[in-house]
């Protein structure tokens, strides 16, 4: 084999290819990322998208749920609320009851109850950030209004849901007259107008009634508050589960995207070494040949 | 036996063949980086007539035709390889990292619906909406004419490239004509200036040699059609098609499509099958999301109750959709047209939701594949295209390399060798220059002799 001139001079693309190798190495030591465009790893590439979507998407469920928590704690403080104006008013018609109770005292428990269905329509007319949560996917009107004295409903009956995982949804806005009125004929409010009345003209029958329909109201309440309970255990286990999850996606995408610095660094060197290498034999090659020996 | 003088000529011819050793050496050292060179070798032969001697025969280059062809069909692939490469590269920078292409602006879309189901009527989560929305046409938009400037890309460097086949074919015809008309005397660097017009070529478009008897070439192209016959040349030309990019035809002929390699054919084979590809498949992703996204949107109510109109504007056909979609100008004026009910109840969140769930449904490609897949297919097509590339053009590079030092074993020049010719030679003229002083030594002598002094 004849060494030409260009055979022992020409090692400077071997010079190059180990600069580059050290250039790519030392970017992933620097940037941390051994996949900065499609062709370094394109299977890699097509998993880091896919994989990116879906921790985008626990993302988002991961949003909903808080904001559905908060929505859901509104709800809960209000039947809760509730719940306990309702227990006042069934104590209140039960002390008008009987034979014991004067005028002065009906008057005085008619009175507690008025105040009882002001603050009852008040709570079914709550709002969250200006919409309302009584009414269905009625956001915008309010649940409860009273039309030639007979409370109506003006919402839907329709629960507004959302989703806080894949196919786990919660009611963030209820059916305000499944709440307040139920299998009754008429709304509590309306029974709790009535009760008035009776309360009022010491009528025992029509008070009896009256309690009978507050327990049912009670009870209604309470059902709907175990529920919303439900929905906000749910969310709680939901979250540590989506935590759990975006954790494994997490860790399969940073597999294929980021770079294993031990080996980065393992690679730098070795190209280090390979790069002075390269220059080495490059120079060597260049100091010598027969013209230095023929003086 | 020859006489004194006779003795004295052989050694004067001698001196010369010396000396024109030491030239040719010269030669070949003068000419170590010049590219093409071939080295040259002097031949010399013994007189066999009169007083015997040496003289000089010739000088030869030292060329292995089949080497050189075998060097001029590797480059074609390489530098095919090579365009795809450069081409590629820029593509590339259109699909970005994963997450900060069109699949994270997609995530943050279907987000922005997410959010609105948990408040339908809320101008913010609204305006948010239409914001991801502008911003997902825009990502689209941009995708959509960084390919096209990739192709337009393409383009110019086919039209480039024509025009150095043209230069080219035309400095290799003015070499048949001198090569011609020296009529065998020194042809060597005229055949070296031949051998470097041919690969350059041959880097642009694959071609065919064919040799001619008075050392010229005929030169066509891989499908039989001549770019240079003697010393006339035949000129590629450049058409436009109706997409406003370079035809080539040669000899009235389309060409375009029979060139398949060299730079040419890489730059075309991107401008044509590849990025087109690309584009079809962006093409038909926007086309998806403006579909489903408006059929869902249309069916809905908006926040007055009135039924949806589309989200974004419809694109009539797949073709450029990409490079069209807009949100719908009516939605961008006013936040409250976006249809998040179906009921029309402006608390009711189902449209919204099913415009959100859309992200992870297989909408695509016969219902087989996702938004966010149909991008990950994409992108998985254009980097493995573009590593396909840089790998291809590895191995042809080894392949080009080992057939070049193949070569340049026989026909390069080697210093070590130059140098011990050079001494070689030197050697020689001083022992022709002692030999010609002992005969003019012996001359005197006589002369001295016959004077009588």
């Amino acid at each position: 084999m004849r060494v030409t001139f260009r055979a022992a001079y020409g090692g400077i693309e071997y010079v190059n290819t180990a600069a580059e190798q050290l250039a790519r190495a030392r970017q992933q030591v620097q940037s941390g990322k051994r996949l900065e465009k499609a062709s370094d790893d394109p299977a890699a590439m097509q998993r880091a998208i896919e994989g990116r979507a879906e921790m985008r998407a626990i993302e988002t469920y991961s949003r909903t749920a808080d904001s559905a928590t908060a929505k859901l704690t509104t709800l809960d403080t209000t039947l809760g609320a509730m719940i306990d104006k309702l227990q006042q008013a069934t104590v209140s018609a039960v002390s008008a009851r009987g034979t014991t109770a004067t005028q002065a005292s009906r008057e005085a428990a008619a009175l507690t109850l008025e105040g009882v269905r002001d603050a009852l329509a008040g709570d079914l007319n709550t709002t969250f950030r200006g919409t309302y949560m009584f009414g269905g996917t009625q956001a915008t009107t309010m649940p409860y209004v009273k039309v030639a004295g007979v409370w109506t409903y003006q919402g839907d009956h329709t629960p507004t849901r959302v989703e806080v995982g894949a196919g786990r949804t919660v009611a963030i806005a209820v059916d305000g007259e499944a709440l307040a009125q139920g299998a009754d004929a008429t709304s509590v409010l309306d029974e709790l107008e009535t009760l008035i009345v009776a309360v009022r003209a010491g009528d025992n029958v029509g008070m009896g009634a009256g309690i009978d329909a507050l327990g049912r109201a009670f009870t209604r309440a309470t059902r709907t508050q175990s529920q919303i309970g439900v929905d906000e255990q749910s969310i709680f286990e939901g979250q540590l589960q989506l935590t759990a999850t975006r954790l494994a996606v997490l860790t399969r995408v940073s597999k294929d995207e980021d770079a294993n610095l031990a080996d980065a660094i393992a690679d730098m060197n070795r190209a280090d070494v390979a790069y002075r290498a390269a220059l080495g034999a490059v120079a060597t090659a260049s100091r010598t040949s027969l013209l230095d020996y023929l003086r | 036996m020859s006489g004194l003088f006779a003795s004295l000529s052989m050694a004067a011819r001698s001196l010369e063949a010396q000396r024109a050793g030491l030239d040719v050496a010269g030669q070949n050292i003068a000419n170590l980086n010049t590219p093409g060179y071939t080295r040259r070798r002097l031949d010399l032969a013994e007189v066999v007539y009169g007083a015997g001697g040496v003289e000089v025969v010739g000088t030869r280059a030292l060329r292995d035709r089949v080497l050189d062809t075998r060097v001029r069909t590797a480059i074609p692939d390489l530098s095919r390889e090579g365009a795809l490469v450069d081409t590629l590269a820029l593509v590339e920078t259109a699909i970005g990292a994963p997450g900060q292409g069109i699949d994270g602006r997609l995530a943050s879309f279907f987000d922005a619906f997410s959010a609105l189901s948990v408040d339908p009527a809320s101008a913010a989560a609204r305006d948010g909406v239409i914001l991801q929305g502008t911003q997902l046409a825009s990502a689209f938009n941009q995708t959509a004419s960084q390919l096209a400037d990739s192709v337009r890309l393409a383009d110019t460097g086919v039209r480039d490239a024509v025009q150095q086949v043209n230069r080219l074919s035309k400095h290799i015809a003015a070499l048949n004509d001198a090569l011609a008309a020296a009529n065998g005397a020194n042809v060597e660097a005229l055949k070296d200036q031949q051998a470097t017009a041919i690969e350059e070529l041959s880097g642009l478009t694959a071609v065919s040699v064919l040799s001619r008897a008075d050392g010229g070439v005929d030169v066509t192209i891989p499908s039989g059609r001549a770019l240079v016959i003697g010393g006339s040349t035949y000129d590629v030309t450049v058409g436009n098609s109706p997409a406003g990019l370079a035809t080539l035809s040669l000899g009235g002929a389309t060409i375009t499509s029979e060139v398949t390699s060299g730079r040419i054919g890489g730059l075309l084979y991107a401008r044509d099958t590849l990025i087109p590809g690309y584009q079809a498949r962006l093409d038909e992703l926007a086309f998806g999301v403006a579909q489903e996204v408006n059929a869902l949107h249309q069916a809905g109510f908006d926040l007055n109750g009135a039924a949806g109109t589309p989200f974004f504007t419809p694109p009539a056909v797949v073709a450029g959709a990409a490079a069209g979609l807009a949100v719908s100008g009516a939605i961008q004026g006013n936040p409250s047209l976006v249809a998040a009910s179906q009921t029309g109840a402006p608390g009711d969140n189902q449209v919204a939701l099913a415009i959100a769930a859309l992200r992870s449904q297989p909408v695509l490609a016969g219902g087989t594949a996702s938004f966010t897949e149909g991008w990950a297919q994409l992108a998985y097509r254009v980097g493995s295209d573009a590593d396909g590339a840089r790998t291809e053009q590895g191995s042809r590079r080894d392949v080009l390399g080992q057939v070049e030092r193949l070569r340049d074993q026989v026909s390069g020049v080697s210093l070590d060798e130059e140098a011990a010719s050079m001494l070689k030679f030197q050697r020689a003229y001083e022992a022709n220059a002692k030999y010609f002083t002992a005969v003019d030594d012996m001359l005197q002598t006589l002369m001295r002799t016959v004077g009588g002094q």
